[in-house]
């Protein structure tokens, strides 16, 4: 018995139009009052701002043992998926199918958002990686070669489009065998790459990663350049994103995949792949190409089309779009939560009663296998509808702050104003595409 | 005239919910067309009540099985040549009626 929507059953409704017009018109107003109100000199410094935290915090969460906890529990679950994975039954009820399309893939936004960088320290690849290298006697962060700048980020965005492709296109993803077979290219590429390149990898390679340390920068915990771990906005923190090549690609690829599944969902897309005689994954790989090469594209043109200085010293064009591309997290983020909240909340739930009985023989390893799964989201789609609209306009609006003040950080005093407009309405057409398609859903 | 453009907008009204009344597809009752891999509908919207009778007539040249995307899933096995199904949903939401043989999803109920 295989079902084609595998994991999770009935998809949202859609948003009433009301609601999508509402948040639409809030997220332009809002845009505009930020241009024209909003502080004229930068506020946000993520290398020294913050209250540092209660010592006791610190000490705690910078000490070996608290490490070794955690890397054990990332490790010790990933053993125990990855038996699961290769011996339990190739049926959805194996906790696989649910433990990597929903408590990983979209369980790592909330995870970030609430603790922060919160994969890296999980990272069952980082701690072999640590015990392979302490085996050797080898020093993980260094590796045979420098990786070259120009690499950046690009390999993450690569290894996201290759997992959304998994997800959202491959028509086999509800069997095990390409699941485990994605898993062991993953962990090839990774632990090979840190052979090369060191730790340095993990933070450019791992899609998971990559993804959780961007979200994570929107949690109230960050770290100074000097290191003392500290308290500070989302606003704050987004500020500390490393900027790099191939920034603009990650947000693209996360921003327009997920587009891309809202779209694939739609009742025209539905009919029309129903009635034409294509290859209908090519189509769709084509199609979802097309969407993230669209925001990348918009982004980087409207980042682009601003007066830049002259001086030595200050940033060349051609850098800007991975100098903003910081501030589509936030709008990723509202959007994940429009798009995922009702799926991780109840499939999620599901998963963690399967996760007690993977080998499907009747057991409770874990005491979670009699759960029984609360629909209260499904049940009330107001308030399901009215939680994604905020989730969205909020995403949009902290998306306008990040961007206004690293305008006024990097651009010319007398291009400042007009110089983040095109950004801006670049902005207001990815919520306003976000909010329409949950409405056409 | 303002009195005019009142009649005019309220007729207006009343004329388009009556039309859209009309109309509106029967969420109760439903014809499949079932001809080997070729099926009728192909993915129609269909507006429907949580805990409302649905009732599937099914008529196909071949026995099969439909899967119902609701939470929880439902399956119901259909027979060569004339034969019912009656579904409930109980949650809101969108939920496919598929054909399990060909992946084909026959109806999407738009269930509030």
């Amino acid at each position: 018995m295989v079902f084609t929507h595998g994991v999770g059953g009935a998809q949202d409704l859609p948003i009433p139009a009301e609601y999508a017009i509402a948040g639409a018109c809030a997220a332009l107003a809002v845009s505009f009052i930020v241009l024209a109100l909003a502080w004229r000199s930068p506020r946000f410094d993520a290398a020294t701002s913050g209250r540092p935290v209660p010592s006791w915090l610190a000490s705690m969460v910078d000490r070996p043992a608290f490490a070794m906890v955690l890397r054990s529990l990332g490790l010790a679950f990933f053993l125990y998926v990855a038996w699961a994975a290769t011996f339990g039954p190739d049926l959805l009820i194996n906790p696989t199918f649910g433990v990597v399309y929903v408590l990983l893939w979209v369980g790592i936004v909330p995870a970030s958002l609430l603790f922060g960088r919160f994969y890296k320290s999980l990272s069952p690849i980082r701690t072999i990686n640590l015990a392979f290298t302490r085996l050797t006697g080898g020093d993980p962060d260094r590796g045979l070669f420098e990786l070259p700048r120009w690499v950046g980020y690009w390999p993450a965005t690569l290894g996201l489009f290759a997992f959304v492709w998994l997800e959202l296109i491959y028509p086999d993803k509800d069997y095990l065998s390409p699941v485990r077979l994605w898993f062991a290219i993953y962990l090839a590429v990774l632990l090979v790459g840190s052979a090369f390149f060191g730790t340095k990898w993990f933070e450019q390679a791992d899609p998971f990663e990559v993804y959780s340390t961007l979200v994570g920068h929107l949690s109230v915990f960050g770290r100074r350049t000097d290191g003392t771990l500290v308290f500070r906005s989302p606003l704050g923190n987004l500020d500390g994103i490393a900027s790099a090549p191939g920034l603009v690609g990650v947000v693209s690829v996360l921003f327009g995949s997920t587009a891309f599944d809202s779209f694939k969902d739609s009742n025209v897309w539905l009919r029309y792949t129903q009635s034409v005689d294509a290859n209908i994954p090519v189509l769709n790989t084509f199609v979802m190409l097309g969407f993230c090469g669209l925001v990348g594209i918009t982004f980087a043109v409207a980042t682009m089309s601003t007066g830049v200085s002259e001086s030595p010293g200050s940033p060349r064009r051609r850098d800007l779009p991975d100098l903003f591309a910081h501030s589509v997290v936030p709008i990723v983020v509202g959007y994940i939560v429009a798009h995922y909240l009702s799926y991780f909340v109840e499939t999620g739930q599901q998963t963690v009663t399967q996760l007690s009985d993977p080998m499907a023989n009747g057991s409770n390893l874990l005491g979670t296998a009699n759960w029984e799964v609360a629909y209260w989201l499904s049940a009330h789609p107001t308030v399901l509808a009215v939680t994604k609209v905020l989730a969205v306009v909020t995403g949009h609006v902290l998306g306008v702050i990040a961007a206004h003040d690293r305008a006024i950080k990097l651009l010319p005093k007398r291009h400042q104003l007009v110089g983040q407009l095109p950004l801006l309405l670049v902005m207001v057409f990815y919520t306003i595409s976000g909010l329409y398609l949950l409405f056409g859903a | 005239m303002r009195k005019a453009v009142a009649m005019f907008v309220l007729i207006a009204f009343v004329l388009t919910g009556c039309s859209n009344a009309a109309d509106e597809p029967s969420g109760d009752s439903i014809q499949i067309q079932i001809d080997g891999g070729d099926i009728s509908p192909k993915g129609d919207r269909v507006e429907t009540k949580t805990g409302d009778v649905i009732t599937l007539q099914i008529d196909s040249d071949r026995a099969g099985e439909l899967h119902v995307h609701s939470t929880p899933e439902q399956e119901f096995a259909f027979e060569i040549g004339k034969s019912t199904i009656e579904l409930t949903i109980d949650s809101p939401g969108i939920v496919d009626v598929e054909d399990h043989e060909t992946g084909v999803v026959i109806l999407q109920l738009e269930v509030s």
